[in-house]
């Protein structure tokens, strides 16, 4: 079982590289071309430098990198992180429901994924370098190689162009224009996944008590199931921990091509349009996922092979 | 030689030497890929052009080789740079020891745990002259794209040199070495730095792949290589314009940068193979 203090420990570990990240993530957004008053003296042709300057004091942009960061930081503490420019909403107003697109996009390819990669990669596992397994590999390869947002632009160019069974746009409305993205996200991802689920079989397949397993006559079904996978298990689990913070990402390719709100496609956006609030909240939010990610991955695997247990 | 290395090698090759006369061919035929020719817009493949033209009425052919020399430019270049940073903080950290290792190694932690793709859009838009850089004249796509890819790149080959200078300081020749008197630089030098040189070679080799791919994204997002230079990912965003009219121009580039990818991949599996097996997970 996982001790307290191994919890405790890591999660402070956690919230320390979060604040060094928050501060990096900050002075890094500043580097974007140009600050807000820039954009308003852009949009309003009555804007004297004069004023631009008196709104720049008014607004603390004059002031050094590390106070209007400790400024930002603790209003958005407490929970206020700004209006969106893009959107003249507050920023987690904007977030939220994109957020929410993009769980579902990402949840629903993870689950098709799994349920392909996880016979895929045991079948592959259970005679290596056989006819099966070699196939499998090269299955593997080529999907690692395939450009996802060019599988995006062939799906559309054959199921909306020519056939037009399908939508070319995605939305959470209408689960069937759903559909196209989802087998772009996950042919994307599946190689991944079908590599690490076999190297993790093989290893478990490999230990003492799989022989003993077979020896008492176990059948290979049960051997599978039973024993072994519940030791391929920590490493799976893992890496589908680790892809937690990469998949509320968004893929930002399929997301613009599929136009589909999501997270991926608003933090392009952002970006492109300067808006600073935007971008630095959906970035650390992205990025404490990533962390989130990582502690869980710590957690789950110290939960399912007790032998870890060690408090780095 | 392994016969799953020959046939990618030649592949690689091939596209490498069509792509350096790219000039002579276009001489040849006596087509320019930059001259737009609205008289000559989406014609079909033909003897005169291979692949047919473009929006602009360009060459494909010609212009898919031109965008081979970006991706093979920007993949060669980009990951020899992210291994020489990449080796360089590994070796630091693995040989230095103690809060040289830890600081680095939090350094890798904290790109790592950065989502990639959100990070390189927000750098590629990152105001050079906010750091002291003055604005550069002309088109610094290619550049600049090689710089971002190097900055974000190196932690895989600086986590595996690290390992590697963990076991290597520890062994014999190593110790020995050192109690022989031999400095810091030269034990470095001399004798860790040859023994990753496999390591090194094929994390760059299977990075190649992975770093043409993110360059093709990139470029298809319009933040990496700028139009009118060519390159496979900035001809998908054209190509995407017009799929509902042409929808056989997204087929080529894509194609070519799935071939490439995938030859680099079965390049770097192959390598592992011969050079690295102890690494090779299965």
């Amino acid at each position: 079982m996982i001790s307290a203090r191994f919890v405790i420990h890591r999660l402070l570990q956690t919230l320390a590289t979060l604040i060094v990240m928050s501060f990096l993530v900050y002075a890094l957004i500043g580097l974007m071309p140009g600050d807000p008053v820039d954009l308003m003296m852009a949009g309003n042709p009555h804007m004297t430098p004069e004023d631009a300057a008196r709104l720049r004091a008014l607004y603390g942009l004059d002031r050094p990198l590390l106070e209007r960061y400790g400024h930002w930081a603790l209003a958005a503490l407490g929970g206020d992180a700004g209006y969106s420019r893009l959107y003249g909403l507050p920023v987690l107003t904007v977030l939220l429901p994109r957020l929410l697109n993009t769980a579902c996009l990402m949840g629903a390819s993870l689950l098709l994924t799994l349920a392909i990669a996880l016979p895929l990669g045991i079948h592959a596992a259970r005679r290596p370098k056989s006819a099966a397994d070699k196939a499998i590999n090269i299955f593997c390869l080529s999907g690692m190689s395939l450009p996802a947002f060019w599988l995006a632009l062939l799906l559309i160019s054959l199921f909306a162009v020519k056939l037009g069974w399908l939508p070319a746009s995605a939305t959470l409305e209408d689960p069937l224009s759903l559909l196209l993205p989802v087998i772009t996200v996950t042919l994307a991802g599946l190689a991944v996944y079908i590599r690490h689920i076999r190297s993790a079989m093989i290893d478990a397949l490999q230990a003492a008590h799989i022989k003993t397993a077979f020896a008492k006559g176990c059948s290979e079904s049960r051997v599978i199931w039973h024993h072994a996978f519940r030791c391929a298990l920590p490493p799976v689990v893992t890496i589908l921990m680790l892809d937690l913070g990469a998949l509320l990402g968004g893929a930002v390719t399929i997301e613009t091509i599929f136009a589909y709100p999501g997270m991926g496609k608003l933090m392009f956006d952002a970006v492109m349009g300067n808006d600073f609030n935007l971008a630095l909240t959906g970035f650390l939010l992205l990025t404490a996922f990533v962390m989130l990610g990582n502690f869980l991955a710590d957690i789950a695997y110290a939960f399912l092979d007790p032998r870890v247990d060690k408090p780095a | 030689m392994n016969r799953s290395v020959a046939l990618p090698s030649l592949i690689l090759l091939l596209l490498l030497i069509l792509s350096l006369s790219a000039g002579g061919i276009g001489q040849f035929l006596s087509i320019d890929s930059n001259a737009a020719d609205l008289t000559t817009r989406f014609l079909p493949p033909s003897g005169a052009h291979f692949f047919g033209t473009d929006e602009l009425g360009r060459d494909i052919f010609l212009r898919l080789l031109y965008g081979a020399r970006v991706s093979l430019g920007v993949g060669f270049i980009a990951a020899l740079a992210t291994s020489l940073i990449g080796t360089a903080i590994g070796m630091g950290a693995g040989y230095g020891g103690g809060k040289t290792d830890a600081l680095l190694m939090r350094l890798t932690d904290i790109l790592i745990a950065l989502p990639l793709l959100p990070l390189l859009i927000i750098l590629s838009a990152v105001d050079v002259t906010k750091l002291g850089f003055s604005a550069a004249a002309g088109d610094t796509s290619l550049y600049k794209i090689i710089v971002l890819i190097s900055l974000t790149g190196w932690t895989t080959v600086a986590r595996l040199t690290r390992a590697r200078t963990l076991t290597l300081k520890k062994m014999d020749f190593v110790l020995a070495a050192r109690a022989l008197g031999v400095g810091h630089v030269r034990i470095i030098l001399r004798h860790i730095f040859p023994n990753l040189l496999n390591t090194v070679m094929v994390a760059t080799a299977l990075s190649i792949g992975n770093i043409i791919m993110i360059e093709s994204v990139l470029s298809f997002l319009g933040l990496g290589i700028q139009p009118p230079l060519p390159s496979w990912g900035n001809m998908l965003t054209n190509a995407e314009d017009n799929i509902w009219e042409h929808a056989a121009l997204t087929v080529y580039p894509g194609a070519l940068i799935f071939i490439t990818v995938l030859a680099f991949n079965f390049l770097g599996d192959g390598l592992q193979t011969a050079l690295d097996p102890k690494t090779k997970r299965n």
